[in-house]
This record gives structure tokens, C-alpha cells and sequence, in this order.
């Protein structure tokens, strides 16, 4: 796709969706737009919405409030299969009576297909997401690799404008929701779909995908890139749940902010007042030896984790408590409590959080 | 493996449970084949007699089919209702659910004497329905917790994104259910249509309050016979009823497997089938 059109940039479209539960708005006042063949995840902790919201995009719930589009055409009041939107369940919500292949065909067999139709694009189907040789086991008899794909082949075969993904691999090990996550974009890409992906895992939101939607409470917080995401958090429960550490309050007076006895540059054009920011646990430069940067400092070790890789390290600088990422260099290798360093970051790395951020 | 004291308790055991369990059913099949006049084992002779005798009694054969009829129609009304019933408690939580709950079981708790009673009081007060009909409620009453109990067991930790998956890939209300659900808690409606068919069949408690003179079923008829006329015969009866239970069962078990059906797998899978 060279060029988005209009509709493809909101290519389904959440307009004021509200939902209440026993008077309690569970999903409150939610509005996005998902670009058509993008990845967007919906991220937050347990409880926020994110399965609701699913949910009434799918069609199993009627949104309380506000209106639900899908490729220019509203689709609130439709039934859930005439909305174009398959979803792929949690723990894949496969027919434990049925084989693979009748599993795959339902959709198909919903729709009257004739029969031959049918069993040619379930082999097509199975092929193509690499289920052929399993083709006449029940659900019980593959793995849970495997079920997913059953439960992603299931939904794709009905050619579906979107494709809904409600934690998908969360009952899987480690490894192999790495190696989904792969597969899951190698499928996305190969069909062109458009896809929702709910997670609470941080790092699998950043993986796959183009948008991350984060959700606290029943509120958007924030959409925005991953890379937007984790550099420019746009509030204290963004900045938090995407793992950042050191959230300052201060006040700014000509470009420089002031919390007790710290005081760092702040970027160019940052207004005089009250103000809390954040500084990436990854932006700071520590070295036993000089560090330059625009906010540079002496600090005291008072933790240091070694994470393989990475290195987490606790700070004291000016009286303030830091926790900073390195990478495991070798002059870090035998670093201590207690020890004396260099730190340093850039005026540019330091973001405002702005306060009506929670 | 087992040690000897043991074995011989156990041993002992299960001779009691033999003599117990199939010692009144040996009696009475003998006792069915006498050729005497009187209750007596068949010392005089053997003979079909009381057999020949039983199917000549139009009374017997009235009721045993108005038994049949009835079990048949109790039962399928049961499953239908009791079905939708433990779907609803299982699957949602609404108020009123305990209350359903409880009504639904009562019949189990309550002394049949007491439910027969209620139901003829309530159905003189407002005078609709002769015994038949009468009768129906009863049995429904009757059948429906078991039927009730089966299927809630066979609907636990049923996972109803199941049906959900099935709407969203185009399937109607109707056909989720019929393709996905029911298949699954065959067993469980199975196993508690065959308990309700054979509990109204057997049923004297209720049934007892509600026959009529022209209406009665198998188990009244013989009990009210018994009550006056004890020829053997009336084992010979019994024993066509114990027949007949068994054919049932044997049927479901042709059918479906009544080990299956009990351990909860018909419908989901056999691999090795
Ligand atoms: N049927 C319901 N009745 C009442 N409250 C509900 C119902 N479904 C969800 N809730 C509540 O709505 C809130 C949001 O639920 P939801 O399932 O959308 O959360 P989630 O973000 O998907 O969480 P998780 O990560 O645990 O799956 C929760 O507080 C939940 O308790
Ligand atoms: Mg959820």
C-alpha cells in the first residue's frame, strides 16, 4: 500500500465507547482509529478493559455509548459475524469435538459453501499456516503451538476484515510465545489484515506491533509507536507501566528544573513551573571514567543486578534514587555497591510528563 | 496382592451385595414360573402359566402402555426443560438463579408422598386436567432434577467462548447450540433422560395419588392388584417390568454405551474410533 486513503487510516473506528458493569464504566469513553493493515495492541493490566473492549468490537457486547465502524461502515448494530471482525479466544475456544479440519471449515460450513469449495480452502488454509499433517486430530491431541494456530486458521478462513486477538499466546511458555509472535506476524503480513492484539505483556506490545493502545482503569491513556510509546509516556501510568524509573517533580525555570538539591537541563522550550519528568532508564550514560552529556553528574552505586546482557543499576545522585539500564561493558563488569561513578544524559532525553497525566 | 483378612471381608462383602441386590430378583423370576395356584417356589412343577395368564389381563397391558406413554412424554418434556434449565444456572448468574435452583432439585428431597398430595390438591382446587394430564406435571416434576443434575455435571467447566467463537464465525443461535453445546453434553442429557424414563416408569409414590379408576399406570395397577390378590402372577408381571428396564438399558448401551455415557464421553472424542 503506497497511499492511505481516508478510510484506510481509520479502517475500523472507535468513536465515545462506553460500557458499565453494575454501574461501574469498565471502558470509558474510548476513541481510536487502527490503519488498515496495521498491528494495533491494546495494553494494560488486568481489569482495564481491554477483553471488554474486545468484546464489544467483536460484537458479544453492546457498547453502553458511542459507535463502532469498520471500513467506513458502522457496524454497532450488526450481529457479530456480519461485521467482518474474527476473534481468536484466549485459551482458542476450539471445538474439542470436531478434527482440525471441521474446526477450520465451520465458518465455511456456516456460510453453505458447497462441500467441495469447502474442503479446498481448508487444505489451502491448513497448508498455508502449516496444520496439514494435523489435519484429522482433535484439539486434545496437538500442542498448545498448535492449537493457536488452529484457532488463527479457524478465524482467518473466513476472509475477515479484522482479525481480534484476546491474549493469544498468554498460556504459553516463554519461548514459544517468542516464536508465535514471529509466525503471528508472518500471518498478518501474508493476508494483509488488519489486526487488534490484546496482551498485558509489555514487551510481546512492543514486539508486534505498528500502534500500542494503552488502557488503565477503562481509559485510553495513550496511542501512539511503541518507540512514542516508551520515549514520550504522556503520563505518570503510561511512564509506569511501560517500566520507566525515575519520575521527578519539580520546578522548571528557565529550561532548567530544580527538585531538591538536583537540578538538570531540560529540552529547549519546556515552560517555567511545576513539572514532572521522567528520564529513560536507558539514556543514562554511566563510566567510572568522564561521561559528557548536558545533565552530568557524580553518583554512588547502591544496587547493581546483573541481567546477562544489561546490567540494572541503582544510583544516588544529588540525593535523588535512580535506576538506570547499561549494557554489560567490560569496565561495569566488577562493579559494586558503594562504588563512585560518572552519569550523564542529554536535555533532549528528559520528557515532561504533562500533569493531567494520572 | 491384597492381604488374606482383607480379601475375606471383601469377599464377603460383595456376596452380601450379590444376595441382596439379585437374591429378591432370583426369587421372584422363580416364583414367576410356578405352576402353582399360590406364591410358592416351584416345587410342583415348572410352567409359563402366570405368563400366558398376564398378557390375557387387558388391565396389565392397558396400564403397561399408559406407563410407556407416560415415561416417553414425561421424559421428553424433562430434557427439554431441564436442559435449558441447568444451561441457564451453569452460565449465567441472574437473580432468582438459587431459587430455581432449589425448585428444581425439591422433588429429590421431598417425600413423593407429599409432591403426589400437592399436585392432586392443587389440581382438584382448580379443576383442570384429568389424571393423564395430571399425572404428566408429576412425572415432569418428578424427572426433571435428574435430568437437571446430569447435564449441569456434564456443562461444568464447559468454556462458553465456545458458542461465542461459533455466533462470530456465522453460526445462528440455534445451530451454535445443536453443533457445539449439545454435542458435548450428550452424555449428561443422556444419561438423564434414561434416569427419568426408568424413575417414572418405576414410580408408585406419586402416581399413586393421581390414577384414576379408567387411568392407571404399570406400577399402581400391580400394586393395587397386590393389595388383593396375591397369585403369582404378580411376579410374572415384575419380572416382565425388570425385562423391560433392562432392554432400556441394554438399548442405551447398544446405542451410546452406558460405561461412556456414565464416565461422560459421548460426544467428545474417541481416538481411537
Ligand atoms: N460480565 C461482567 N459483569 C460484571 N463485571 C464485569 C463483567 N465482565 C468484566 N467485568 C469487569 O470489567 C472490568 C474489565 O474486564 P475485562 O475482562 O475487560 O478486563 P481485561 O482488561 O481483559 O483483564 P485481563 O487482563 O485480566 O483479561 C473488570 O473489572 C471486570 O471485573
Ligand atoms: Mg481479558
Amino acid at each position: 500500500m503506497t497511499s492511505l486513503s481516508a478510510t484506510d487510516a481509520q479502517y475500523l473506528r472507535l468513536s465515545g465507547i462506553t460500557k458499565h458493569y453494575g454501574g461501574i464504566p469498565v471502558v470509558n469513553d474510548v476513541s481510536f482509529g487502527v490503519t488498515r493493515g496495521e498491528v494495533l495492541t491494546i495494553l494494560g493490566p488486568s481489569g482495564c478493559g481491554k477483553t471488554t473492549t474486545l468484546k464489544m468490537i467483536a460484537g458479544f457486547l453492546a457498547p453502553d455509548q458511542g459507535s463502532i465502524a469498520i471500513d467506513d461502515k458502522r457496524v454497532d448494530t450488526l450481529s457479530s459475524h456480519q461485521r467482518g471482525a474474527a476473534m481468536v479466544f484466549q485459551n482458542y475456544a476450539l471445538f474439542p469435538h470436531m478434527t482440525v479440519r471441521r474446526n477450520v471449515a465451520f465458518g465455511l460450513r456456516m456460510q453453505k459453501l458447497p462441500a467441495a469449495q469447502i474442503a479446498r480452502e481448508v487444505d489451502e488454509m491448513l497448508a498455508r499456516v502449516r496444520l496439514d499433517p494435523y489435519a484429522e486430530r482433535y484439539p486434545k491431541e496437538l500442542s498448545g503451538g498448535q492449537q493457536q494456530r488452529v484457532a488463527l486458521a479457524r478465524a482467518l478462513i473466513i476472509k475477515p476484515k479484522i482479525l481480534l486477538l484476546d491474549e493469544p499466546f498468554s498460556s504459553l511458555d516463554a519461548k514459544l510465545r517468542k516464536q508465535l509472535r514471529v509466525e503471528f506476524l508472518e500471518v498478518h503480513r501474508a493476508f494483509g489484515i488488519t489486526s487488534i492484539f490484546v496482551t498485558h505483556d509489555l514487551e510481546e506490545a512492543f514486539a508486534i506491533s505498528d500502534k500500542v493502545a494503552v488502557m488503565n482503569g477503562g481509559l485510553l491513556e495513550q496511542i501512539g509507536s511503541p518507540v512514542e510509546i516508551f520515549a514520550r509516556p504522556r503520563s505518570r501510568f503510561v511512564a509506569d507501566f511501560v517500566g520507566h524509573k525515575n519520575l521527578i517533580s519539580g520546578d522548571v525555570a528557565n529550561g532548567v528544573l530544580t527538585a531538591g538539591a538536583l537540578s538538570m537541563k531540560m529540552p529547549a522550550g519546556t515552560a517555567n513551573g511545576p513539572t514532572q519528568v521522567t528520564v529513560p532508564v536507558h539514556r543514562v550514560r554511566i563510566s567510572r571514567g568522564p561521561v559528557s552529556g548536558d545533565n552530568a553528574y557524580a553518583a554512588a552505586v547502591s544496587s547493581v543486578t546483573f541481567l546477562g546482557p544489561a546490567m540494572q543499576i541503582g544510583l544516588e545522585i544529588a540525593g535523588t534514587a535512580f535506576e538506570v539500564y547499561s549494557p554489560s561493558t567490560a569496565e561495569l563488569a566488577d562493579l559494586a555497591i558503594g562504588d563512585r561513578v560518572n552519569a550523564a544524559w542529554d536535555a533532549g532525553d528528559v520528557t515532561a510528563i504533562p500533569a493531567s497525566g494520572k | 496382592m491384597i492381604p488374606n483378612a482383607e480379601r475375606l471381608i471383601l469377599g464377603a462383602w460383595t456376596a452380601l451385595i450379590c444376595v441382596f441386590m439379585l437374591g429378591p430378583l432370583v426369587v421372584m423370576f422363580a416364583i414367576s414360573v410356578t405352576a402353582s395356584g399360590y406364591i410358592s417356589l416351584p416345587y410342583e412343577g415348572i410352567s409359563l402359566r402366570w405368563y400366558h395368564d398376564m398378557l390375557r389381563q387387558t388391565v396389565f397391558i392397558d396400564a403397561a402402555i399408559n406407563s410407556v406413554v407416560l415415561a416417553l412424554q414425561a421424559t421428553a418434556i424433562s430434557v427439554v426443560l431441564g436442559t435449558a434449565t441447568a444451561i441457564a444456572v451453569t452460565r449465567y448468574r441472574f437473580p432468582g438463579r438459587g431459587i430455581i435452583l432449589m425448585l428444581a432439585g425439591a422433588p429429590l428431597f421431598v417425600p413423593l408422598v407429599m409432591t403426589g398430595l400437592a399436585i392432586l390438591i392443587f389440581f382438584s382446587a382448580i379443576g383442570i386436567g384429568g389424571p393423564a394430564e395430571r399425572l404428566l406435571v408429576a412425572h415432569i416434576c418428578l424427572t426433571l432434577p435428574y435430568i437437571v443434575r446430569m447435564v449441569s455435571v456434564s456443562l461444568a467447566g464447559f468454556d462458553w467462548n465456545q458458542e461465542a467463537a461459533a455466533l462470530n464465525l456465522g453460526a445462528s443461535r440455534l445451530r451454535a447450540f445443536v453443533e457445539v453445546t449439545l454435542p458435548q453434553i450428550l452424555p449428561g442429557v443422556i444419561a438423564g433422560a434414561a434416569f427419568a424414563f426408568i424413575i417414572s416408569f418405576d414410580d408408585v409414590g406419586i402416581s399413586i395419588f393421581l390414577t384414576g379408576a379408567a387411568y392407571k399406570t404399570l406400577p399402581v395397577e400391580l400394586y393395587a392388584f397386590a393389595a388383593f390378590d396375591l397369585t403369582p402372577m404378580i411376579a410374572a408381571v415384575s419380572v416382565a417390568m425388570i425385562l423391560f428396564s433392562a432392554a432400556f438399558v441394554l438399548l442405551i448401551e447398544r446405542l451410546f454405551g452406558v460405561q461412556k455415557v456414565l464416565a461422560g464421553e459421548v460426544g467428545t472424542k474417541n481416538p481411537a474410533a
